[in-house]
């Protein structure tokens, strides 16, 4: 006999101009149930909601492929309207609150009571009056459901933000109908005390009947409410079971293991101790919204690659933009036995740390400029370099620069026109490319690399991870590497940090085992080894 | 990127897209105006369009740095000119005349301005997100509270003062002091009797024009080529293919040009024949002379070379990371309110020396409510020359002020020739410039998008 | 609303400006050396004329656009409303372009002009997202040029009209100014003397307040709204009668002005007795201050007509005082749109309007179509603009074809900002506080400033200068605010309410807004 389920989502797949997305995703969601959908950031997981909730940028960039069934039936959701309709509602990672609005309005948002008055009854539905007292009814009743007491009148910006979070699922709740409810990431914002009496909201309703899809980072949460697990990798389905039949460890394992064949490992544990440190952290903490870092204390030692690796949230971004003072970050540095100027970007940037952003587009380069200028930039304005000095001005030097960037071009294989074509136009490996020539134009001691293959092409991505490795071996550059990928990581790191809440949870040797990976990113501290 | 080969109509469509639409129909717009200039009222035309470029093109000038910094257009060019003013007014006051009255002017104006730019930088540091606004109103306030300074400043030459009562004139005569001091620089003056005829090489001047673009358009122009799909060799040929191009395509123009100026200014035998031909004879009237005023456009070429320098220096490329990418230039260490700045100094800087650029050659400084509006029309020319509200250039300043200018200045000519029939008083020009300026500033703001919600 | 128990502090904190702007008319009156009585009438004639143009910029402040310079554009459809009506006037000789209907017939012309306007601007405006305001200038002056050509060129080229009265000699081309056929329209419908109604609207705000203190008496009471409403329909009714019958009204109709004075009264002794009753909870210190004040204005009026000073210029002065004329059909109209904007507000419209108001994404995110709103938004505040004109240019008499659009967005603006609004919040007490004051400023400031600096000149810059900063100053106090906010925004985890609370207190529109309005 077959089992009811709320939601079938059968053998989905999704492309974005030719490249695969989703592979053949099932997702089948019963009443009653929380249903957990892990995998890392890019793994495909906003994609399929956006599929489910019907959201325009699927429609506009060729739909999908595959089946939908809600309550058994096939339906084919093509708008937001469409997926309210059918009873499936979105608690989002970001308030969809408005904060000078009381909690009544909040919670009716659009869906307000009206009742006609004599110009309604004239001009049209539009100018219906508020209801406000059914409003208020409503609110209350949506409210008590989730289990949360709050005066109606009460303005939201006054409101705690755990409130926020019941505000909103209540508002979904208050929606008729609702027989799904999405989960992105309620608990990202939300401190212990908060998460746990969300969580504690969400079982009560499932026992109401509603089944309840779970996006999270945290695999503690999983183990604790889930009844099943669905976890996608780069898009395609890795595993789908009970989550009694798995624990944080499994979970953070089926996450990002990849089998690494240990021949590909470069790593030379044995070269490095803690003898030559480069660069120290103590207590170093970073204030980056979404990837905090608190009281880290690490040591690394010269010449070696050293790998940052966790799973999102987790603040291993925070590292390497709190050291390059574009996050406020606090606690002390040394550098060479000596303390950073933290926050005062150009002063670092002179001692000759460099860092090669995973955000290229805006932070890594200018896209209106030329590959060229954009190569340069920092070599210039930090170290005074291809100018022309005169007294009180210095001047571009145009052949330098011009030598430079054809040089770079060469190197790496940059697909361009020519040097003055703008960054804006080459796609994205090759954006990264003179995102590495930029950093490397200022001769470092240190570089800081982060997501260097983010979006980028396998061939590019070989190249950027070869060059480093050849900077490393050959030339003894320091490089601390940032990935959320951690077969990366394993192939050219000596050493790989994990952290996780912003902590090191463990310190690792690329060629240790899966499990132990999984374990340090799910938070299960241990022995340093 | 394109996978199959763009044909040129399309690819002369994105041309016209990139370009605006608004910017063609005011390139076609002062086209028009010129092919309607009569004949006669040629080498007059051209004196007072070139005269009106020197004047304004300082205040247009004032646009780049503040732009480029990120600032938007200076919307308060109004406060920089008060500092223009003042240094006017000191080198009025003390006598001073001729062009070195007009250096002391120049000096002292950028003595003022340096704080105010300082002031009106940091206010606009304070107010990221709606600087054009605040920046519009700020100047509007600032000249309003000038205005009662005015009434107050301690001034005793008469020439500055109202004979009676308190307070300043008006309009100040330069006349006797440093009125015209720049123009007169050198300035080329050509009379033409009665009957005398000039040559101008319009065919000449065209047919160079149409053979330049070919040649762009075929040589230099990059091409949309699929570089990602090249092997490594192909790249590599396609690569030196293209640089020969461009190296015959510059030195086919080079050879083009000398050519043409050699036909077009050549007076030897048989060259006379060519040029006579590829010309147009005007017989000129009597008492038809032309004017070039080679000191302000020289002082206009020389404000834009040192602004192409700064473009250039290590500052510069600075202050337009800084505007164009406030976050990559943060990441590169560039202090980005630093140079917000510079750029509000610069800017301010520049309009306080313009208005003095004006007044010169204008033959009065005008107090009180003047500059209120002198800020639309810099604006509204560069934006045509080109310029973005987040991206502007010299040539930008250059095209965008002779053809703001050029149809300003042709304007009333051709309406008071053809629409005779309208009454008094009424001069279409005024209309087509306020249309015209305010026009170009919605097209820019409409391209820019503005920081909006949603995104 | 918790705040609210803070008291004066607070209270004189956020009204810091309207303070200000009072005390620079307090000192401008002496000085100026003008009479009282010429002062009051200019005020509300000036408040007649103008408060429809200010009243027009709520909407688009509560919808998030900011302060909508694009009314100019509200008032050329209304001048060229006008333009036509009048030349119909002249080419018919037919009495309906004249007077009050004539005035209907340019309404009537003016709305799908003005909508037009406005659903174009709003396009624009849309386009332009967060700089709407400069934009909006931007777009009036482009406008202007438009308008131009068309009043210029295209009347006596393509639009033939033969009329001497209008058209320049040469017959292309409107006059500079001419007089209209619908002057003083509204004002003349129906006007009284101050001295009716001044204790007319006084005793219509005493019942109003006094109505809303007695609410508690009625509470559990079966008919409890009709209760509490009673008196001052009641009040209203007999008042309204004695007023409509007449300028000089027969005797017997007296009755019902003792009636109306008494029926206030009660409802002020019946206010009396509740808060001993039940003390002030429930009660909010403003109606009581406000039933006081009225009641002592009635008074007061009373007292003039009786008065019997010795010097015949005190005598004087009080007669004029007591006759200066008050439009009330136009300030009926007023109060219509006051109603309708607050009317607005309580409606899903308005609850749309105040949504996107506060965040566009959200707003886009719960399904509202926010360019359709922020449209509507502009196509209302367009549209009253419109009317606003109509009515300020039947006041004046005469149109000053390309001149009197000019600064009408720039004094609205700054009259609503003298009102204490902001650029993110606006209301209708606000605006219209706003207009008596800012007008004062302006009829005393020329020879208050002639006095003191012996140039009367200067009043121009003066008054130049404050228009300009009272704008610029709460532009940038706005600009601050937002980038602030922003920054925090950006900087702390918990960005949602620290954001929201310290950093933006401009923005406030809440439902105990909705009731203030």
């Amino acid at each position: 006999m077959e089992e009811h389920y709320v939601l079938q989502m059968k053998n989905i797949g999704k492309e974005y101009s030719g490249n695969p997305v989703l592979k053949g995703i099932d997702l089948n969601v019963k009443p009653g149930e929380i249903h957990a959908l892990l995998g890392e950031n890019g793994a495909g997981k906003s994609t399929l909601m956006n599929i489910l909730f019907g959201m325009p940028v699927i429609q506009n960039t060729g739909g999908y492929t595959g089946e939908i069934l809600v309550e058994g039936k096939p339906v084919r959701i093509l708008s937001p309207g469409d997926a309210m309709d059918l009873g499936i509602g979105m608690v989002h990672q970001e308030f969809m609150l408005i904060p000078g609005f009381t909690v009544y309005e909040n919670l009716k948002l659009n869906r307000e009571l009206t009742k006609a008055n004599a110009v309604s009854r004239v001009i049209g539905k539009g100018y219906e009056s508020l209801d406000l007292p059914a409003m208020r009814k409503d609110t209350k009743e949506a409210l008590e459901k989730v289990g949360m007491a709050l005066d109606t009148e009460e303005t939201v910006s006054e409101l705690p933000v755990g409130h926020m979070q019941f505000l909103e699922i209540a508002r979904e709740i208050d929606k008729k109908g609702v027989r799904l409810l999405v989960f992105d990431e309620p608990t990202a914002v939300l401190n212990e005390t908060e998460a746990s009496g969300l969580l504690a909201s969400m079982k009560r309703l499932a026992s109401m009947g509603i089944a309840i899809i779970f996006i999270t980072h945290r695999l503690q949460e999983v183990i604790d409410v889930c009844d099943t697990v669905t976890i996608l990798r780069d898009g395609s389905l890795v595993a789908n079971h009970p989550v009694s039949e798995t624990d944080a460890a499994g979970l953070a394992e089926s996450m990002v293991g990849r089998s690494v064949s240990y021949g590909d490992i470069s790593g030379r544990e044995e070269a490095f101790d803690d003898s030559d440190i480069l660069l120290e952290f103590q207590d170093f903490s970073v204030d980056m919204p979404g990837e905090r870092v608190r009281n880290l204390n690490l040591k690394v030692r010269r010449g070696e690659i050293i790998g940052i690796g966790g799973l999102a949230g987790q603040g291993k971004l925070g590292i390497p933009n709190g050291v390059m003072g574009l996050y406020p970050a606090r606690g002390t540095v040394l550098y060479e036995g000596k303390p950073l100027p933290l926050n005062q970007t150009k002063k670092i940037l002179e001692q000759g740390i460099s860092f090669l952003s995973e955000d290229r587009k805006k932070i890594g380069l200018n896209l209106k400029e030329s590959i060229e200028d954009n190569m340069v930039f920092s070599a210039m304005q930090i170290k005074g370099e291809y100018l022309y000095h005169f007294r009180l001005f210095s001047f571009r030097n145009n052949k330098k620069i011009r030598k430079f960037a054809e040089e770079m071009i060469q190197e790496f294989d940059i697909r361009c026109v020519g040097p003055g074509q703008p960054a804006g136009s080459l796609s994205g490996g090759n954006q990264q490319k003179v995102c590495l020539a930029k950093a490397l134009a200022l001769n470092p001691r240190v570089l800081f690399v982060s997501e260097p293959t983010r979006g980028i092409d396998i061939g590019a991505k070989k190249l950027v991870l070869d060059k480093l490795k050849e900077l490393s071996h050959e030339q003894g550059l320091t490089i601390v590497l940032v990935s959320s990928e951690l077969q990366e990581l394993r192939s050219v790191c000596d050493r790989i940090v994990i952290v996780c809440g912003g902590e090191i949870a463990n310190i690792l040797s690329p060629r240790e085992d899966d499990a132990k990976f999984g374990l340090a990113m799910a938070g299960v501290k241990e022995e340093r080894v | 990127m394109n996978k199959k080969k763009g044909n040129p109509l399309s690819e002369i469509k994105k041309t016209l897209e990139h370009i605006g639409i608004s910017r063609v129909i005011v390139v076609l717009f002062f086209v028009f105006l010129l092919c309607m200039t009569p004949a006669q009222e040629m080498p007059g035309t051209i004196s007072n369009v070139l005269t009106r470029v020197g004047m304004h093109g300082v205040l247009v000038l004032a646009m780049v740095p503040s732009i480029r910094s990120g600032l938007g257009p200076n919307f308060a060019v109004p406060f920089g000119i008060l500092a223009g003013l003042l240094g006017g007014l000191i080198s009025v006051e003390f006598q001073l005349t001729g062009i070195g009255g007009f250096a002391v002017a120049v000096l002292l104006a950028m003595a003022f301005s340096l704080p105010m730019g300082l002031l009106f930088g940091y206010l606009m540091n304070r107010v990221k997100g709606s600087e054009m606004m605040v920046a519009t109103y700020f100047g509007y306030a600032l000249v309003s509270i000038m205005c009662i300074g005015w009434l107050l400043l301690p001034f005793t030459n008469n020439a500055i003062t109202w004979s009676m009562g308190k307070g300043l004139r008006n309009t100040i005569n330069l006349q006797s002091y440093f009125g015209n001091a720049l123009n007169d620089l050198g300035a080329i003056k050509k009379s033409y009797g009665a009957g005398e005829v000039m040559m101008i090489p319009v065919w000449l001047l065209l047919i160079w024009l149409i053979i330049c673009g070919i040649l762009y358009w075929k040589l230099i122009r990059t091409k949309q080529v699929d570089v990602e799909s090249m092997t490594e060799e192909e790249l590599s040929a396609w690569g030196s293919i293209q640089e020969k191009q461009k190296k015959t395509g510059t030195v086919a123009i080079a050879l083009a040009t000398v050519l043409a100026a050699v036909l077009a200014f050549g007076n030897l035998g048989f060259l006379k024949g060519i040029r006579s031909a590829l010309s147009i004879h005007l017989t000129m009237k009597a008492g038809t002379s032309m004017e070039i005023p080679t000191g302000m456009l020289l002082f206009l070429i020389l404000c834009c070379f040192g602004m192409w320098l700064f473009n250039r220096s290590k500052t510069g490329i600075a202050m337009s990371a800084a505007g164009q990418s406030p976050d990559c230039a943060r990441a590169g260490g560039v202090n980005i309110g630093r140079q917000r700045m510079i750029g509000a100094v610069m800017s301010t800087m520049l309009a306080a020396v313009g208005i003095l650029v004006y007044a010169q050659s204008f033959g009065f400084l005008q107090l009180y409510n003047a500059p209120i509006n002198m800020c639309f029309p810099p604006i509204a020319a560069i934006l045509i020359g080109g310029a973005s509200i987040r991206e502007a250039k010299i040539s930008h300043v250059l095209v965008g002020v002779l053809l703001f200018q050029g149809i300003l200045t042709m304007g009333p000519t051709i309406a008071g020739r053809y629409l005779s029939g309208l009454g008094e008083g009424i001069d279409p020009t005024e209309i087509v410039r306020i249309i015209i300026t305010n026009g170009i500033i919605l097209y820019a703001l409409t391209k820019a998008g503005g920081v909006s919600d949603e995104e | 609303m918790k705040n609210k128990g803070k008291g004066m502090g607070a209270f004189l904190k956020q009204n810091i400006a309207a303070f200000i702007f009072i005390l620079i008319a307090l000192i401008c009156f002496p000085l100026s050396g003008m009479k009282l009585s010429y002062v009051v009438q200019q005020v509300l004639l000036r408040l007649g004329q103008n408060s429809f143009l200010v009243l027009a910029l709520i909407i688009p402040i509560i919808a998030g656009m900011g302060l909508n310079f694009s009314i100019t554009v509200g008032a050329m459809a209304a001048q060229i409303a006008i333009f036509f009506v009048t030349d119909w006037a002249y080419q018919t000789g037919n009495g309906v372009f004249t007077g009050f209907t004539g005035f209907l017939i340019a309404l009537v012309m003016l709305l799908p002009l003005s909508v037009l306007f406005g659903f174009l601007a709003g396009k624009l405006l849309n386009k332009t997202k967060g700089q709407e305001m400069i934009a909006g200038m931007i777009l009036g002056f482009f406008a202007t040029g438009i308008y131009m050509f068309f009043f210029l060129i295209i009347i006596g080229t393509v639009i033939h009209i033969d009329n001497p009265f209008l058209i320049i000699s040469g017959g292309v081309g409107v006059k500079n100014t001419f007089d209209i056929t619908i002057s003083s329209a509204l004002d003349n419908l129906f006007n009284r003397k101050l001295a009716v109604a001044g204790p007319y609207i006084l005793c219509l705000f005493t019942l109003s307040f006094t109505g809303k203190i007695n609410r508690r008496l009625f509470s559990g009471k079966k008919q409890e709204k009709l209760l509490s409403r009673l008196l001052f329909l009641l009040g209203a009714l007999f008042l309204s009668i004695f007023l409509f019958s007449g300028e000089r009204p027969a005797d017997v109709m007296y009755v019902f002005w003792y009636l109306g004075l008494g029926v206030t009264l009660l409802s002020a002794v019946l206010s009396f007795v509740r808060i001993v009753k039940f003390k002030m909870e429930g009660v909010r210190g403003r109606e009581v201050v406000g039933a006081f004040l009225c009641l002592a204005g009635i008074a007061l009026f009373q007292a003039l007509e009786y008065v019997n000073p010795g010097s015949k210029a005190v005598l004087d002065e009080i007669k004029a005082f007591l006759n200066v004329r008050v439009p009330l059909s136009t300030y009926l109209a007023i109060l219509l749109l006051c109603l309708f904007n607050t009317f607005l507000l309580k409606t899903k419209i308005g609850q749309d309007l105040r949504t996107v108001g506060q965040s566009m994404s959200v707003a886009t995110a719960s399904g509202i179509n926010v360019n359709r709103v922020r449209i509507y938004a502009i196509v209302l505040s367009t549209l009253f603009a419109g009317i606003g004109q109509l009515i300020y240019l039947q006041c004046i008499g005469s149109v000053q074809t390309y001149a009197a659009h000019n600064n009408i967005a720039l004094y609205s603006v700054a009259a609503l900002l003298v009102g204490g609004a902001s650029i993110t919040k606006a209301t209708n007490k606000q605006a219209l506080f706003g207009i008596v004051i800012f007008h004062t400023i302006l009829i005393l400031l020329p020879q208050a400033v002639g006095s003191v600096f012996e140039d009367a000149q200067n009043s121009e810059y003066f008054r130049a200068f404050m228009l300009y900063s009272v704008i610029c100053f709460s532009l940038i106090s706005y600009a601050v605010t937002t980038r602030k906010k922003r920054r925090l925004g950006a900087g702390e985890e918990l960005s949602e309410k620290a954001g929201v609370s310290e950093g933006e207190p401009a923005r406030e529109i809440t439902s105990e807004e909705r009731e203030e309005l």
